[in-house]
């Protein structure tokens, strides 16, 4: 017993020994600056807590809480929460504030994260790891924990993937040029928002929606070549502009904390961007000398130019950005980390040169992905335009019923079975709701009342035995709508069947009951994308959206809608919702003489110029659609 | 607007302070006790932004009542989380002027190693710590706060005497209720806690803190 007692003594006494000699240490670190070395030799006789604990007693005192770092802090921050402006993000600085930087929080952070978890008495007869510290001289460090969205790294990787996706359906499809734009865009403004003090950014800001202006302008142009020189020329005002701006900027002495937190995120997010696109660049080359050398001569001149163009312009991006980062240099906040990076972009560069022999390509890794994915979608774009996709995915859609619905009005034959503006059908569907909601209220009486059970249910019956002919029909073509969604496909010939029978009787319209149908889906999806590019193309037009709204909800329900088919980009919806128009022109003599207005004929003129079409290719191509539709008939 | 909120807040806690001293037996005077809030702003300023006053401005030594030897500070310290460096520099002012407690009134608390410095130096100097918020009102006089009356050794025997206890077998206060804190009890003591009843007009209970 005696023994036990004693051992416990030890035990116990070992343990107040172990925490005493951790309490030393944070004494020790809270007041000295140490090396590395010693800060890894502490580090097993201390637990997390502890250190945290020396990192706020240091900043306490005024001290970066980095144990190695023996700079003082200076301008603290009020604020809980930095909003950065580039990545759209707000950060928890709580925590950075104990900092001289990012780098230093960052570093302290990884050594944290290294302290055995286990507790002090324990460690004795553990094997503890070796502890590495961070170096400090090769990263950017952390801004702080992040409080809402994701990280800008994450969405570049999506954008990425994305791109990858595009890329694999390059065989049939042209490159996404809103991705392009995105892209750009994205990167432009991460270059814009670098001096972040508020008499930039509101010019700045003037700048981007001038960007953004000439892209939406652009957007039905930007898969042809003449577009991509527009918007490099736009691009090139914008970043000359910007340019001076920084010169401005350059003489303002005091820069704020945002603005020595902001290079450090871009050059993050960006060299984790190069890496991965490397691979993808590299076979994005090889597309581009297979297609260059099948091109013709004219086409092989274009993209030269334009390579020379834009190397002017991402020589002038790249001195821009040197300025900044010279400018950076004196505030108190960033010390060593744009120096670095730079640095490491540079280095970036030159192994890249070293390692594509490539005329293009000395500049910034993502600005060579950049440029190549432009030149092989443009050189794409000269095989397969897109209105010629548009239009192949149209003729998927049309069906018999589309030209009958569009050719009822002359043949005088309404066969249009799922016509919502039919009066007579109207009220047949309100009948049926109103008898539907009848029974439900019957059988909750039934269920409430069990006595007068018999009596109710004679009274269901005696309900609905009229509409037994109906109901007959209902269940088959609900029959046929289950063997519609299973197959995926309309089963034409049974349905013409159907057809026929129903022109004898009275038709049946049926609204749909499964509200996952898809083809219900794709036709919501349609019709949403199209209400949404419409009342641009109504205003010249001087249409109402209400008069068309519905033609074009029972011209779209015609259609045959794969899920292959209805995805475009907002550009191409645009050009789709012409044709939606042209064709339905055919049946309403309204809209068709909307499009000879003069202030229409201009619109769409200036509209299509961009895409080198004009209203007569569209008038070829619905009448293309059309015969297309009509031959299965 | 900022500064009066502050200056208010300021008075507040030091009344509360000087009630506090007051209730623990220490020599306060009735004018300390009663002063206004216009009071205090003649005697320490009314921008406290401008370190009129600033914290370390409201440092208070009282005697005890019985013994004018027993002296206590109370601290008001500047940061608004005290760290082990500040503890030390108030330790140090208590050794070079031989008082043996002391009370740190913080603004929004002290670091882990702060409080275990506290800990640390416990048998020798006992230093207190209070967080301001905790001190804006007086607890002991809110209505559902019964009266609590600190027994005196002689008057804890006395009472165990009486009813043939042991000390084990008095119901208990923890040392961190914050009644025991405002009388800054110490493990052993007892308190006696006199309740209105309906039936019986007074009911008195006692307990031992542990």
């Amino acid at each position: 017993m005696g023994e036990k007692l004693k051992a416990y003594q030890t035990t116990i006494l070992k343990r107040v020994e172990c925490e005493k000699k951790a309490f030393d240490i944070v004494n020790k670190l809270i007041d000295e600056t140490v090396d590395g070395n010693y800060l890894i030799r502490c580090s097993h006789l201390i637990t997390r807590e502890h250190y945290n604990d020396i990192v706020e007693e240091r900043a306490i005192t005024m001290l970066c809480g980095y144990p190695v770092c023996g700079k003082t802090l200076e301008n603290i921050p009020k604020k809980k929460y930095h909003i950065s402006t580039i990545s759209n993000k707000v950060y928890d600085i709580s925590e950075r504030k104990n900092f001289c930087s990012n780098q230093c929080l960052k570093a302290s952070k990884y050594f944290c994260n290294q302290i055995p978890e286990s507790p002090l008495w324990s460690r004795e007869k553990e094997i503890l790891p070796a502890m590495k510290l961070f170096p400090l001289e090769l990263d950017k460090g952390i801004i702080g924990e992040e409080v809402v969205g994701a990280s800008p790294i994450k969405l570049l990787k999506e954008e990425l993937s994305k791109l990858d996706e595009l890329d694999a359906k390059m065989s049939t499809l042209s490159l996404s040029s809103e991705e392009q734009i995105k892209q750009e865009k994205k990167q432009f403004k991460k270059e814009c928002s670098l001096p972040d003090s508020s008499a930039v950014s509101e010019k700045i800001k003037d700048a981007l929606s001038l960007m953004e202006n000439s892209a939406l302008l652009n957007v039905t142009h930007d898969e042809t070549s003449v577009d991509i020189h527009k918007s490099v020329s736009d691009r090139k005002k914008v970043q000359q502009w910007i340019s001076k701006e920084t010169n401005i900027d350059s003489s303002v002495p005091e820069v704020s904390t945002d603005l020595c937190l902001n290079p450090n995120t871009t050059a993050h997010s960006t060299s984790k961007y190069i890496i991965p696109t490397f691979e993808q660049q590299k076979s994005n080359k090889a597309i581009t000398e297979k297609i260059s050398a099948s091109s013709s001569v004219t086409d092989h001149q274009n993209p030269g130019a334009k390579l020379e163009q834009l190397q002017k312009i991402l020589s002038r991006k790249k001195f821009i950005l040197s300025e900044m980062i010279v400018d950076m240099q004196p505030s108190t906040f960033l010390s060593l980390p744009a120096v670095d990076t730079n640095t490491r972009v540079v280095h970036y560069q030159d192994s890249a040169t070293a390692d594509l022999n490539h005329k293009h390509i000395q500049e910034d890794g993502k600005e060579k992905v950049k440029k190549e994915k432009k030149v092989t979608g443009q050189l794409k774009n000269i095989f397969q335009l897109p209105l010629q996709q548009i239009t192949n995915c149209l003729k998927t859609w049309v069906t018999n019923e589309t030209s009958s619905f569009l050719f009822s009005s002359s043949s005088g034959d309404n066969n249009d079975k799922l016509s919502f503006s039919d009066p007579i059908l109207q009220q047949e569907y309100a009948q049926l709701c109103k008898r539907l909601n009848d029974q439900e209220k019957d059988f909750d009486n039934l269920l409430q009342q069990g006595d007068v059970e018999s009596e109710v249910k004679a009274k269901v019956q005696l309900k609905s035995v009229p509409d037994y002919q109906k109901l007959k029909q209902g269940t088959e073509s609900f029959q046929l709508q289950v063997l519609e969604f299973i197959t995926g496909k309309k089963p034409e010939p049974q349905k013409d069947l159907d057809e026929t029978q129903d022109e004898n009787t009275n038709p049946v319209y049926l609204p749909t009951i499964d509200s996952y149908d898809q083809q219900q889906i794709r036709m919501k999806i349609v019709l949403y994308q199209l209400d949404k590019v419409m009342p641009d193309l109504l205003a010249p037009l001087s249409l109402a959206l209400q008069l068309i709204s519905s033609l074009i909800r029972e011209l779209v329900s015609t259609f045959k809608l794969q899920k292959d088919t209805i995805v475009f980009k907002p550009s191409e919806w645009t050009l789709i919702a012409i044709l939606v128009l042209k064709m339905l022109s055919k049946k309403s003599k309204s809209i068709s003489e909307a499009f000879c207005q003069d202030a229409a004929l201009r619109y769409f003129s200036i509209l299509l110029k961009g895409i080198d079409h004009t209203m007569e290719d569209f008038d070829k191509l619905t009448d293309d659609i059309l015969s297309c539709c009509n031959k299965m008939l | 607007m900022d500064d009066q909120q502050e200056t208010y807040k300021l008075w507040r806690i030091r009344k509360t302070v000087m009630q506090l001293c007051h209730d623990r037996g220490y020599l306060v005077t009735q004018e300390e006790l009663d002063q206004t809030l216009d009071g205090f702003k003649a005697q320490f300023g009314d921008k406290p932004s401008e370190r009129k006053p600033s914290r370390s401005d409201l440092i208070v030594l009282v005697a005890h009542n019985d013994d004018p030897t027993d002296q206590m500070f109370v601290f008001f310290p500047d940061e608004s989380k005290v760290g082990i460096k500040t503890i030390k520099t108030y330790c140090q002012r208590m050794q070079e002027e031989n008082i043996m407690r002391a009370i740190i009134v913080v603004q929004q608390g002290m670091t882990p190693s702060a409080k275990q410095a506290l800990v640390e130096m416990a048998p020798k100097y006992i230093l207190e710590q209070f967080i301001e918020s905790e001190l804006l009102i007086n607890i002991t006089e809110h209505m559902l706060v019964p009266e609590h009356k600190v027994m005196t050794p002689e008057e804890k025997v006395e009472l165990l005497n009486r009813y043939k206890l042991k000390e084990s077998q008095l119901p208990r206060i923890q040392q961190g209720d914050p009644v025991a804190r405002y009388f800054g009890l110490k493990r052993g003591q007892v308190v006696k806690i006199i309740r209105p009843s309906e039936t019986a007009g007074r009911y008195v209970s006692y307990r031992l803190v542990v």
